[in-house]
């Protein structure tokens, strides 16, 4: 079993201006079971639209994304409902994505009843369990939202998301929004799910240093394109791709300190307009190995060592 | 050794009906051409400590005792006049988001005109003066940028042109709000690097209030640690991030992922939350969340003891094995 994701492109139509947004431009990727993918990429780059994709909450403008051989898109309902009850997302901002007027017990029992998972009779018991599970009181059941703290309110999107008892996890920025001192312990329960569910998750984060601490796999997005793709280890030691360099060398580390190369400026300019896309490699206006044969052929992921792909030619 | 710029001694922050401690007691000093960091969570008391030297702080929040010496001047005691005069001079701020920070409908080159206007005359030397700024902060096309209004410029030249502003009239203090917290990494390096520079060359004090410490490690020169509105540990930075002494530095430093370490183990968490410090009342206000509690942390509030190398507030320090 597993997640193909196959030259996907999306684009948006600003209706206003007549302009088309270049979000996704041909993203393949293959994501096996049981594996962690991490992705990042700073803003714009495309990663939270992939991650909607994958749950079928966007649909590609081209190419295709199948999920244990079904083809994931929003033609058919009930498809799409068979579809969200093995493939689920977490939010970043757990604010937001739970309903305030409603106690978290109903927020979590809602999930259930629309999967039909559990008999009528059974649903308090198994929202029980999913608090549990995620490491929450359950006397915390009918509590609102307001009255948990951030980190609570993590807990139950994930308790709600684990309800529909789905195989796949595509988490956006799970843990960006809470407190510091609180982030560990999110990121601790997230390994500990996977290990005893055995699931499989799509991490997506601009954070370098929690992608690194739970991927198995990396890739790096840069305007809607993978440039890089590896494993956490080649990623992080052994980056080749200028663009995942540079990413690597502004990611702020608290185990390097006194360090003035920390300040140095790895990376001039800024991310160009997905409008816009510059010709040939996207990021060649801000590369310094530039030559001018990048400004016309886009390069395209090639395997340089056992699966360490780079879309380089420089390289 | 010099006198300290800014020197808060016992400052307490609450609410002014229903009192309520925001911050107690805290005390640190700036020396001229010093940085130092405030680290903290969200409701550490990081931002009213800043907002309270500027005289800034927001409607029903006051300064319920203490003193800010700044240059000679008890700020807390000084006139609405004299804080004018001082803030956006001699003390500057830069905020986290520069969107709602600048005026959206004036164009940039009138907003910068206004800093200078409001503390001194213009003349003919003062939009060159202006575009010198621009230039000095790495904004591209000057002349247009005086132009423009901030909605047609990246998070990141938005961030540029409040520097801009902050350093405009050379100040001695410039205090900086998690002005990197809403950029992307490789943007938010470039502003690193060039508040550092800019303070380097100018020789200015700075203030720097953060939830990342990373981002401050190789910026600052000493760190101050807040926690429920109390400081519970402060230090240069190689003391405080190679050996921690209070437990919640301690406990924040390994729960966070590096890039150093290989083995990739287990996050060390601090259970609970952090506490009101309303509620904190005569304990110290880390002890619920504390592996290392006795009955001593409940019975009092440890003081912060040390030198400005080190100190920490703590009953059982780190280093007490």
């Amino acid at each position: 079993m597993s997640l193909d994701i196959v030259n996907v492109e999306k684009r948006y139509l600003n209706r206003a201006s007549g302009t088309t947004i270049n979000a996704l431009n041909g993203v393949s990727i293959k994501v096996e079971v049981g594996q962690t993918l991490g992705i990042v990429g700073e803003s714009g780059c495309g990663k939270s639209t992939l991650a909607r994709a994958v749950v079928g909450l966007e649909v590609p403008s081209a190419g295709s994304i199948t999920w244990d051989g079904a083809v994931i898109d929003n033609k058919a309902k009930d498809r799409l409902k068979s579809h969200h009850s093995q493939v689920q997302l977490v939010f970043q901002d757990p604010y937001s994505s739970l309903n305030p007027r409603q106690q978290i017990e109903y927020s979590i029992a809602e999930a259930i009843e629309v999967h039909g998972l559990v008999a009528k009779d059974k649903i308090t018991d198994r929202v029980t369990e999913l608090l549990v599970m995620v490491g929450l009181d359950p006397d915390l059941r009918n509590r609102y939202p307001h009255q948990l703290s951030g980190g609570q309110r993590q807990r139950v999107c994930i308790a709600r998301a684990l309800s529909a008892e789905p195989k796949l996890l595509v988490l956006d920025e799970p843990v960006s929004a809470l407190d510091v001192s609180v982030r560990a312990e999110v990121m601790n329960l997230l390994i500990d799910l996977r290990k005893n569910l055995g699931l499989t998750y799509i991490f997506i984060s601009h954070d370098l240093a929690m992608i690194r601490y739970i991927s198995d796999v990396i890739a790096v997005m840069y305007l809607g394109k993978i440039v890089e793709f590896g494993t956490w280890e080649e990623i992080i030691e052994n980056p080749v791709h200028p663009y995942t360099k540079a990413l690597i060398a502004a990611m702020p580390d608290h185990s390097i300190i006194g360090d003035p190369t920390m300040l140095a400026r790895t990376l001039e300019g800024e991310v160009p307009d997905p409008v816009n896309l510059p010709s040939g490699c996207s990021f060649h206006s801000r590369c310094a190995l530039a030559v001018p044969s990048c400004s016309t052929v886009a390069p395209t992921l090639r395997n340089i060592s056992n699966g360490h792909l780079v879309a380089c030619s420089e390289v | 050794m010099s006198n300290p710029l800014l020197s808060v001694s016992g400052l307490g922050i609450s609410t002014v009906q229903d009192p309520r401690t925001l911050v107690n007691s805290v005390s640190f000093e700036i020396m001229p051409g010093e940085a130092v960091g405030v680290v903290g969570e969200s409701g550490s008391g990081k931002t009213l400590t800043a907002l309270s030297i500027l005289g800034l702080l927001p409607r029903g929040v006051a300064i319920a005792g203490g003193s800010i010496i700044f240059n000679g001047t008890d700020l807390t005691k000084a006139d609405s006049e004299t804080m004018r005069n001082l803030r956006g001079s001699d003390i500057s701020m830069v905020y986290q988001d520069p969107m709602t920070a600048l005026n959206p409908v004036m164009k940039l080159g009138r907003q910068l005109l206004e800093v200078i206007e409001s503390h001194e005359k213009l003349d003919d030397g003062s939009v060159a003066r202006v575009e010198a700024t621009l230039r000095e902060v790495g904004i591209p096309q000057v002349e247009r940028a005086m132009e423009s209004y901030p909605h047609e410029f990246s998070g990141g030249m938005r961030q540029r042109v409040m520097i801009a502003m902050a350093l405009l009239l050379s100040p001695k203090l410039l205090i900086a709000d998690e002005p990197t917290t809403a950029l992307d990494v490789t943007i938010q390096q470039q502003i690193l690097a060039l508040v550092s520079e800019q303070r380097r060359k100018r020789d200015m004090s700075m203030l720097w209030i953060t939830h990342d410490l990373g981002v401050v490690a190789n910026l600052v020169d000493r760190l101050i640690v807040m926690y429920a509105g109390n400081i519970v540990e402060a230090g240069t930075v190689q003391e405080i991030f190679t050996n921690p002494q209070h437990p919640y530095t301690h406990g924040l430093l390994s729960s966070l992922p590096s890039r150093t370490d290989k083995s990739r183990k287990r996050l060390t968490s601090i259970p609970g939350v952090p506490q009101k410090p309303w509620l904190v009342g005569d304990t110290c206000a880390f002890a619920p969340r504390c592996f290392k509690v006795t009955a001593e942390c409940t019975a009092s509030a440890p003081k912060l003891v040390g030198s400005l190398e080190k100190s920490v507030a703590c009953f059982h320090p780190m280093g007490d094995k």
